[in-house]
């Protein structure tokens, strides 16, 4: 009976082809918008994973790494006191405007990073060296920012083109010779990033400014790294958390303080109504229509379990195939758009499975619903008309 | 008539009504009637008599409200709605006025339904039923959709699915309604002859009188009451 219930699905087309459209688009919006989620929360702490450090330290009232409060630069001697702090190195960030050949500025985010060591350097380095910007006014620029940069780029000799490696660029006021180019993760705004050495990122600013935004540490070997943590916070009174504990202060900023989850939510929300509409139309009119050929089969002697578990294993297919087409669209959409890095994406299996689940459960709960009319229906009425 | 002894179907003081109060239609007022073996019996009547309640409470598909019913030497007003489930699918075949084709799968598919109720294999379901179709002369039809058929060629597979378990009791709920007079003629005489080959029980519940002459017997229904029986 159950082959049976299967022939008459696949049958059946265009209510087959109405089911698995609807799950199938259902589960596409679900998991490009839960991707596409995910994607731009991983771009809130983009400096975060561009840069790491088993410990940051940072002012005790910074909310995320966006916002840095800038710290005075004798706090990183003390930080460097702290026993258990194998080295602890300064982190410059700050949001500046590069001026473009028509006059207009494109805001960027400066890194600046320790003279000697330039930890905290992102590691893929397409173009030049990153060596390099240990000369004088020589900057590395990330993929993004030459996209940016080259939108009104106007090389001396006249032409326009993209900036490369050599060309000359205006950061608030100073010019910088493009050292090297590298990939790095994008931000959620700011900006792209420009890297330099710290001593050249505190010469852009105006003498006396603040120019300390992180210091990056790292812990003697053997060292508890949260006991040293808590230990430079006790010591210094600045906040220290380690990397992965900043990152999840980032994102539960953005939750807290922006729209965006609430947008993306409502978007998965529609996503499920859409399906669970979809699935229980069809089943409920696939069951009201065919309430005497049901009829006949209860008079016939088909169980009610038989025929709950015949709708059941309908909805299941349905259900398993929509899912399927849905994912398979979502995963090309992603493969479509990762190379470009807009939007953002990223699909993770726990998405994956999670939306599997709950389609299936919305396909299940729907031919629950449906099935309940044909559980109550008396095998009799197949005898009146 | 050939001599026919054994009940197979036994109905005792049944009672039915529907409705509560006011609303209260009593349906069938106190029936007896009993169904030898391989009897074709009719019942007949004008509408409203009550004629398809009794058919429905003999084929085990409704309770009645007090009486007793014994078919095949089982009593199943007391039965489970599983248990009597479980007993019409091995023991009862059904021919519907409006036939009840699932209309998306073939032919052979929808006659082996009663075998795949009972739990036969695919395989097995699909020779039998082309076998059975061929008695009803649609084998060379069996892979159709039932829509592909005029209105007596899917009663004939109607009644191929009724008898492809080899139940012994078969019911018609006015099986040439549907039909004009020479259709309703030749389903009835494939009816009957298979019927009486496997030696099968029918009870019909009809209205038309151009096929009272292949019954064994007719009952005449009225008012809730059966008013009297013939023999052909």
């Amino acid at each position: 009976m159950y082959r049976l219930a299967l022939r008459i699905l696949f049958a059946d087309r265009t209510r087959y082809v109405t089911l698995v459209s609807g799950i199938a688009f259902s589960t596409l919006l679900i998991v490009q918008q839960a991707s596409v989620f995910c994607g731009l929360m991983s771009w809130t702490d983009a400096i975060l994973r561009n840069s790491r450090a088993e410990i940051w330290v940072m002012d005790t009232y910074l909310e995320q790494v966006q916002l840095p409060r800038p710290m005075r630069d004798i706090e990183l001697n003390r930080v460097r006191s702290v026993e258990g702090v194998k080295w602890a190195v300064p982190y410059f960030h700050r949001v500046l405007p590069v001026k473009q050949a028509d006059g207009q500025y494109k805001m960027v985010q400066v890194i600046g990073l320790d003279n000697v060591s330039l930890i905290g350097a992102p590691r893929n380095v397409v173009a030049g060296n990153l060596e390099d910007i240990r000369q004088p006014d020589t900057v590395m620029i990330d993929d993004y920012a030459v996209e940016r940069i080259s939108e009104n780029f106007i090389a001396p000799d006249g032409e326009k083109r993209d900036v490369r490696l050599g060309d000359w660029i205006d950061i608030n006021g100073s010019y910088f010779k493009i050292g090297a180019i590298c990939d790095a993760n994008r931000p959620i705004y700011g900006g792209p990033y420009i890297y330099m050495t710290y001593k050249q990122a505190q010469g852009i600013l105006s003498p006396g400014s603040r120019t300390l935004a992180y210091m990056m540490v790292a812990t003697q070997e053997g060292a508890d790294i949260p006991v040293v943590a808590e230990r430079i916070k006790k010591e210094t009174g600045l906040l220290a958390l380690e990397h992965d504990a900043f990152s999840w202060k980032t994102l539960k900023w953005f939750f807290a303080n922006t729209g965006i989850p609430l947008a993306f939510g409502n978007t998965v929300v529609l996503g499920l109504i859409v399906g669970a509409v979809i699935t229980g139309q069809t089943l409920f009119s696939f069951v009201t229509e065919n309430s005497r050929i049901l009829a006949a089969l209860k008079a016939m002697g088909t169980t009610n379990r038989i025929l709950l578990n015949m709708i059941l294993i309908q909805a299941a297919t349905a259900a398993l195939v929509g899912y399927g087409i849905g994912a398979g669209l979502a995963s090309a959409f992603g493969l479509f758009v990762i190379p470009l890095k807009k939007p953002p994406f990223i699909l993770l299996p726990t998405t994956l499975i999670i939306v599997f689940v709950v389609i299936f459960a919305i396909a299940i709960v729907c031919a629950l619903l449906a099935s309940r009319k044909v559980l109550v229906l008396e095998p009799d009425t197949v005898f009146r008309t | 008539m050939s001599e026919k002894s054994e009940k197979v179907i036994e109905l005792t003081d049944i009672q039915k009504s529907f409705g509560k109060g006011r609303a209260k239609v009593e349906v069938l007022r106190g029936i007896d009637i009993s169904v030898a073996a391989g009897e074709m019996l009719m019942i007949e009547g004008p509408s409203g008599c009550g004629k398809t309640t009794l058919l429905s409470i003999l084929s085990g598909t409704l309770k009645p409200d007090s009486g007793k019913v014994v078919v095949l030497d089982n009593e199943i007003t007391s039965s489970t709605n599983r248990g009597l489930a479980k007993f019409r699918a091995h023991h009862l075949g059904f021919a519907f006025q409006l036939f009840n084709l699932i209309p998306s799968i073939s032919i052979w598919e929808n006659v082996s339904v009663p075998l795949l109720i009972q739990g036969v294999k695919g395989r097995d379901a699909k020779k039998r039923a082309i076998n059975i179709l061929a008695e009803v002369g649609l084998d060379d039809r069996a892979n159709l959709l039932p829509n592909r058929l005029s209105g007596g060629q899917q009663q004939r597979v109607a009644i191929a699915r009724a008898l492809v378990h080899e139940p012994e009791i078969i019911i018609c709920d006015e099986p040439t309604s549907a039909l004009d007079g020479a259709t309703g003629e030749h389903i009835m005489t494939i009816l009957r002859k298979l019927t009486s080959e496997k030696n099968a029980t029918v009870v019909i519940v009809t209205h038309d009188p151009r096929i009272h002459h292949f019954a064994d017997r007719i009952v005449h229904m009225e008012d809730g009451k059966i008013l009297g029986s013939s023999l052909r």
